[in-house]
Parts: C-alpha cells; structure tokens; sequence
C-alpha cells in the first residue's frame, strides 16, 4: 500500500482523468484504480464518496442517477468543463514533480 | 446506517448502491448472499466513521442554516443592545435610579455578550454523539429558557409590588436564560460536528474514538487558574470590604426603594454564607471530585465541560456579587452626600 499522502493526493487527478474518458460510477472507479495500480492503490468507498461529492460541490463533476437491470440505481459521475481546466492544472503540477524526480534519480543512480 | 445516524439521503442511497455492487461482486465469486452481504458490511468500515468523513465534506444546505442560526444570534444581539440603550438613555417617561440603570445595562451587556459568544461557546460543551441525546438536550435547554421566561412573567412579575423602573430591568433580565438554552443547543451541535471529525486527510484510517480527551490534571489545573483571581479579589473583598460596606449600608439604609437593599442583604449572605462555611463546600467539592475521578468510568468524557462550565458559574457569581458591592457603594454613597431632608 503506497503512502496516505500520495494517495490522498492523487485521488483527484485520477478520478479527473478516468472520467475524461468517459462516465463512471463509485465502484467501477474504485475496480478500474485497483486494476490498474496492480493492487497498490486500493481505494475504499468511506474515503472515495466525500472526493466524489466535494468535486461536484467544486463544479468539476456532474452526477446522474440511472436504473441498471434488476431496476437497481446507479450514480454516475461526468466531468464538467470546470473539471477539464483542473485536470489541466493537476497534470502540469504532476509533471513538474515527475521531471524532478526523474532528474535527479537520473543523475544519482538511485 | 439510519440507525447510525447518517441522514442525507443521496449519499445513503449511492452507499446503498454501492453495498449492492459489492453483494453482486462478492456472489459471482461464489459466496453466498448473506456471507458477501456481511462481508461488504465490514469492508464499507464503520458507519460512524463514515459519518464522520461525510461530516466534513459539509452538506451546503446544512452550512447555510448553521450560518443563518449565528447570524440571528448576532442580529438578537444588537437589536437587543439598541433596546437597552434606548431604554436607559433615551426614555423620559420611566425614571430609574442609578441601581436600576446599571443593573439593567448589566443584564443586557450579559445577555448581548452570550448571543455574540454563540460561534465559540461549542469549546466548553461536551460531545454527545448520539444524535437523539444531543437533539434532547439542546432541546430541553431551549424549552426551560422559554418556560422560565413564560412562568416569570406570569407568575413572578405580578406578585411583587415593583416600580416601573424596576420592572424594566427584572424583565430584561428574564430573557436571559432564554438567550442561554438557545445558545447551548446551538453549540452541541456545533462540538459534536467540529471535534468529530477525523484527523488528517481523505484517505487515512479513520480512528474509532473520534474525541481527545484532556488529561484530567490539565482540566482541573486550567480551571484552578482561571478561578485563583476570582476567589482572591473575592476572599479579600470579604475580609476588607464588606464589613466597610455594612457600616455604610446601615447608615444609609432606610433611604431608596426597599427591593434594593433585599438584594444587597442577599449578596451580603450569599458572602457570609462563603466566608463562614467556605471550607466545607471546598471539601464537598474536591471529595465529589475525587469520588468520580476514581469510581466513574465515564468521568473523563464529562469533566472538561463539567468542570468548565462550574468554573464559569462560579467565576459568574463571583464577577455579579463583586458588581453588586460596587453598585451598592456607589448608591449608599450618593444617599450619604445627598441626606434627604
């Protein structure tokens, strides 16, 4: 499991980025992060809900509800214009940090 | 989770949602429906916890009526004040003598001062986390500030014989507790939401015992320290003072509205009452203290708003009965220099 920080930290920019590519709900976020970090990064639903609604407060994602079979309902979240210029932001912000680091770990031979 | 207390519905349903999504997940590896029910239970953390966390993402509609109970609070406050005012500086047709007019100004700078403390008071209540409990007694405060109110106005106010200046001033003062039950059921609400929630950032273990709580060595130290001036000015006032100011009060007496000097004899025993038996209501005091610190386990939850708000009282009484002797001078002097003929 990596760091609180660095995970708290990157939950914004990789929920902004996941659903840039399309409309998400909760656990299908929390399936696809999971996948992707190879299990390193597991997000749990008490810590993802509150981002979710703090950025659709912020006015960077908007959500829905939509029936899915047996006529259960799901959240579905989207990003919003507001949440593109953000994702903008964080992804410059992430690549300064990632050049840093990659500089230096270049030069030294960690 | 209704019964944890989580109430917005949106967030309760998407949880809902989101339980099932698991249940689904959890069956289609082979559980059955009950096991991956438990088991998405556990996995979804403890419900309080999760309050906890949505607690601080505030809910916009909740922020803006908490807004709207401080900024009432700040209107009733000035609104209050310009009654005062008005009444004592500005009405011609009630006459007030001085005691009147400072005790009716004190009772409204007491009242105004409460109202405008209403954003901070929530430091010295406890935290009741049951929501019913808090809900209960934030209530009951608010309802005995108004029944006090409604029964002295109805019982109290027309069985003494009182000048219109004097009843000016008892009435100002009776909307006090009113003020108070407001102000306390607005700040358990407000201790409840502000030291609940978890430390640190999203995405941290949340902690299963949301409150710190100060060691008991600091609550009754601080609270020593903030009586040590009171009692002191008080102790010397006792041994100095008052028997000065018995010598002039029985030269002056007789002269003024009698209700005056009822309550100036009042505060005179009120002292006695300290002076002479002070020790033992010291002892009383320390050996309740340290009954509860050794037997009750439940204590230390309490103590720091318990012992927070006995200090405050106590620093009260002290404060009011001090400001009476200084009234009560100040009236025995002008009757002394100004002999009736």
């Amino acid at each position: 499991m990596l760091a609180k920080e660095l995970v708290a930290a990157s939950t914004e920019p990789l929920i902004l980025s996941l659903l840039a590519k399309g409309e998400s709900y909760g656990y299908a976020l929390i399936q696809e992060v999971k996948r992707r970090s190879g299990d390193k990064i597991e997000w749990t639903d008490g810590m993802l809900y509150p981002v979710l609604h703090r950025m659709e407060d912020n006015g960077w994602i908007k959500s829905r509800w939509a029936e899915v079979e047996n006529g259960r309902k799901r959240k579905y979240y989207s990003i919003k214009k507001d949440g593109h210029h953000a994702l903008k932001e964080k992804r410059e912000q992430w690549a300064v940090i990632a050049s840093v680091l990659r500089g230096l770990w270049k030069e030294k031979r960690v | 989770m209704l019964a944890a207390g989580i109430e917005t519905p949106v967030p309760l349903n998407e949880l809902e949602s989101h339980l099932r999504e698991d249940v689904e997940q959890q069956m289609r590896s082979g559980l059955a429906e009950q096991q991956a029910f438990e088991i998405a239970l556990q996995r979804f953390g403890q419900a309080n916890a999760l309050k906890a966390e949505f607690e601080k993402v505030e809910d916009p509609r909740k922020a803006r009526s908490r807004e709207q109970k401080i900024v009432f609070c700040y209107a009733a406050a000035v609104f209050y004040a310009l009654i005062g005012i008005h009444t004592f500086f500005f009405r011609h047709d009630v006459s007030f003598s001085l005691a009147e007019r400072m005790l009716g100004l004190a009772a409204v700078a007491l009242t105004v001062s409460l109202l405008c403390s209403v954003r901070y008071f929530y430091r010295i209540l406890p935290v009741l986390i049951n929501k019913r409990v808090r809900t209960g007694v934030g209530l009951a405060c608010g309802v005995l500030g108004i029944l006090y109110t409604v029964i002295f106005m109805n019982f109290i106010l027309p069985a003494f014989d009182f000048t219109a200046g004097q009843a000016v001033v008892v009435c100002l003062s009776a909307l006090l507790p009113m003020a108070i039950g407001g102000i306390i059921a607005f700040g358990l609400e407000e201790a409840t939401h502000r030291r609940t929630a978890t430390a640190g950032h999203v995405g941290a273990p949340v902690n299963t015992s949301p409150t710190n709580i100060e060691a008991g060595w600091a609550t009754y130290l601080k609270a020593t320290a903030s009586l040590v001036p009171a009692v002191f000015l008080w102790a010397i006032s006792i041994v100095f003072v008052m028997p000065k100011l018995k010598q002039i009060c029985s030269s002056a007496v007789g002269v003024g509205d009698a209700s005056f000097w009822k309550v100036t004899h009042l505060n005179f025993g009120i002292m006695s009452l300290f002076h002479d038996d002070g020790i033992f209501i010291a002892g009383a005091i320390i050996l309740m203290l340290i009954l509860l610190e050794w037997r009750s386990s439940k204590w230390p939850r309490y103590r720091r708003a318990a012992v927070g708000i006995v200090a405050l009282l106590l620093n009260s009484v002290v404060l009011i009965s001090i400001f009476m002797m200084v009234v009560t001078a100040t009236v025995a002097a002008s009757v002394l220099f100004h002999p009736p003929k």
